[in-house]
């Protein structure tokens, strides 16, 4: 008797305390994300350096994106902190890229500066969570055209197996449809940032498809 | 002459022959076919008359009837302590209250031994007010002995009707016993009881206890008081419960109350000791099939995590502890293993059993199970899966999950 109620006592006690190793964690889809920070590039990582393939209607090129920090321009609207990203085309300094990111909001400035933005396209917004729903607009570019996006997250938590094997875990998935037709969908891995879009704009500055390679 | 030889031929079942007598009786028995055959004929009469009184049951009015009676006649209206037996209908309106009460409060597991504890209180008021359908224990028949009006009546009572009293314990079935027969009484005897008139012409008997088998007294349920508890027939056992709980990391709303339902049939290794094997229809947490899509250029596989009912077979070891707090009921500990569709449980829980009857009792237990599903995990899936596009794989992967269930039931002891 005393040999059963001492097994029953110690699966009990490895069962209450040990019930994390016995049992799967939850999934993290159903937690929301309120720090978009870590779904985003390391804009803050100066010398990170990331790696990427990239199809637009002319061809094909690889693009080295090297983060720079901070930009000197400083506080952006929203206490969001402007960064820049250098770009290169193999062996051929193409521009510097800005971005603006808090702990809420993390969005694309364009190619010109922090003070002038002609391709605002605000990429993720808290909390992030599957359903969610934000809109935006830009007038990429034009004088006379104003596009309206609407952004929702599709997926969280999911796993995305590249052509050339690696694997990303935790990533989020969202799709940006604007009235004129355009649907872009890009998928955001957390502690990486974007590792997948394709998009159907084609005046845009990441073409039609851009593909993470690798990263240092 | 023959009148003469059959009064000896009684005498003799009846145990008034002297030792002299008997052996003359049965030399003469032996010597001559005529009396051997009377006596046999006296023999079969008296098993006949024993087999038809087992057969006979006394209504629960009959028997408070009795009682009362007796009582007064001896004089000791003081009833000890009842043995936790209840009627049918007692037992039935009990395990269906315990039930309720058990599924009300769901998996709410503080509650739950609340509320156990509240219904024992219960049964045990209803018991001690259900006094026409209690036993009455030994101590009280062992008095009878000592009172000739005790006596004397129930000779009386004898004379008018040979059809004992059925299912009730040995002691209280030689309560009614003249010495060498069970006694039965209908309504109609009763009616006609009277003290005085049964006190004259009664003459006292030399009681042959020895040679009472009844069969009744013989069998100890294993439902009585531990001190009173000796080792049972009862090998077999069979029980029916339903169940409500919760699964972690859940996807789902609590199971709700009679959400599973399990059989289980154990044998007795001993006493305390049982193995057993369940089948049960339970709703388990498991990964479902994978969907296959495509957007914006890639190919999306889908997987979600569904609550399934499926059913289980398991073994299992239990081992009870009887424990006499105000009532007797059996404290219970088991551990089980089993396996489900594409995949395995093993986990453990502990209960109570309450006896409701002589071989009736509720069963309550709560169990942890750790559920383990086979299906391939999400690397698997993608290491397998080769393409010239991205893969996008959506699904929780989980495949171990703790089942908390809080079954409650009746079980059957045979």
């Amino acid at each position: 008797m005393k040999f059963f109620i001492a097994s029953f006592l110690f699966a009990t006690v490895c069962g209450t305390i040990g019930c994390n190793s016995l049992v799967d964690s939850a999934p993290s889809a159903s937690q929301p994300v309120l720090k978009v920070e870590d779904y985003y590039l390391p804009l803050k990582n100066i010398g990170a350096s990331f790696t990427y393939c990239r199809k637009t209607a002319t061809g094909a090129d690889t693009i080295l994106m090297t983060m720079q920090g901070q930009d000197i321009s400083g506080v952006m609207p929203g206490n969001g902190m402007c960064y820049a990203a250098d770009l290169t085309k193999t062996n051929h300094r193409l521009y510097d890229y800005y971005y603006s990111m808090n702990d809420s909001e993390a969005y694309t400035l364009g190619k010109l500066s922090c003070g002038s933005t002609e391709k605002y396209w605000l990429d993720l917004k808290a909390p992030l969570t599957v359903g969610q729903t934000w809109k935006f607009s830009n007038t990429n570019g034009s004088y006379y055209l104003t596009n309206y996006y609407t952004a929702k997250v599709s997926r969280r938590g999911a796993t995305m197996k590249m052509p050339d094997g690696t694997i990303y875990n935790d990533v989020t998935e969202v799709i940006y449809l604007s009235q004129s037709g355009d649907s872009t969908v890009k998928w955001f891995a957390k502690g990486t940032g974007l590792i997948y879009c394709t998009s159907k704009e084609p005046d845009s500055d990441f073409g039609q498809e851009m593909r993470l390679l690798g990263q240092n | 002459m023959t009148s003469g030889l059959e009064d000896k031929i009684i005498a003799y079942f009846d145990g008034e022959l002297s030792d002299a007598d008997g052996a003359e009786l049965l030399h003469r028995v032996s010597v001559s076919p005529e009396i051997r055959t009377l006596f046999r004929e006296h023999e079969m009469l008296r098993e006949m008359a024993r087999e038809s009184a087992n057969a006979v049951t006394i209504s629960p009015e009959i028997e408070t009837s009795l009682f009362s009676r007796i009582e007064a006649l001896a004089e000791k209206p003081i009833r000890e302590k009842a043995v936790w037996v209840f009627s049918r209908r007692t037992a039935l309106v009990s395990a269906l209250a315990l039930i309720l009460i058990s599924g009300s409060v769901g998996y709410l597991v503080p509650k739950l031994f609340s509320g156990s504890s509240q219904n024992l209180q219960n049964s045990r008021s209803d018991q001690q007010n259900l006094s026409s359908s209690i036993i009455q224990p030994t101590p009280q028949v062992q008095s009878f002995p000592n009172s000739s009006a005790f006596h004397t009546n129930l000779i009386g009572i004898s004379h008018i009707s040979e059809a004992p009293r059925n299912g009730t314990p040995a002691e209280t079935n030689d309560t009614y016993s003249n010495g060498t027969e069970d006694i039965s009484v209908n309504k109609s005897d009763i009616a006609i009881i009277d003290k005085t008139p049964l006190m004259e012409g009664i003459h006292s008997v030399a009681p042959r206890m020895a040679d009472i088998h009844s069969g009744i007294g013989e069998r100890i349920s294993p439902f009585e008081r531990p001190e009173l508890q000796q080792d049972s027939r009862s090998l077999f056992e069979a029980s029916l419960q339903t169940s409500s709980g919760f699964t972690y990391p859940a996807d789902a709303s609590p199971i709700k109350p009679f959400a599973d339902q399990r059989f289980s049939f154990g044998y007795h290794i001993s006493e305390n000791n049982l193995i057993g094997i369940r089948i049960a229809s339970g709703l388990y947490q498991q990964l479902g099939s994978i969907s296959q899509s495509s957007l914006g250029g890639i190919e999306v596989l889908s997987r979600t995590i569904e609550t399934k009912r499926n059913f289980s077979e398991e073994i299992y070891v239990s081992h009870l502890i009887p424990i006499t707090i105000a009532a007797p009921f059996f404290l219970e500990f088991s551990l089980d293993g089993g396996i489900i569709p594409n995949g395995y449980t093993y986990g453990a829980e502990a209960g109570v059993r309450i006896p409701l009857s002589e071989s009736v009792m509720f069963d309550a237990a709560f169990a942890l199970t750790r559920v383990h599903s086979n299906a391939l995990t999400s690397d698997q899936i993608l290491t397998s899966t080769n393409a010239t596009t991205p893969i996008l794989l959506q699904s929780a992967d989980i495949h171990n999950t703790l089942n908390g269930r809080l079954h409650y039931g009746l079980l059957y002891r045979f």
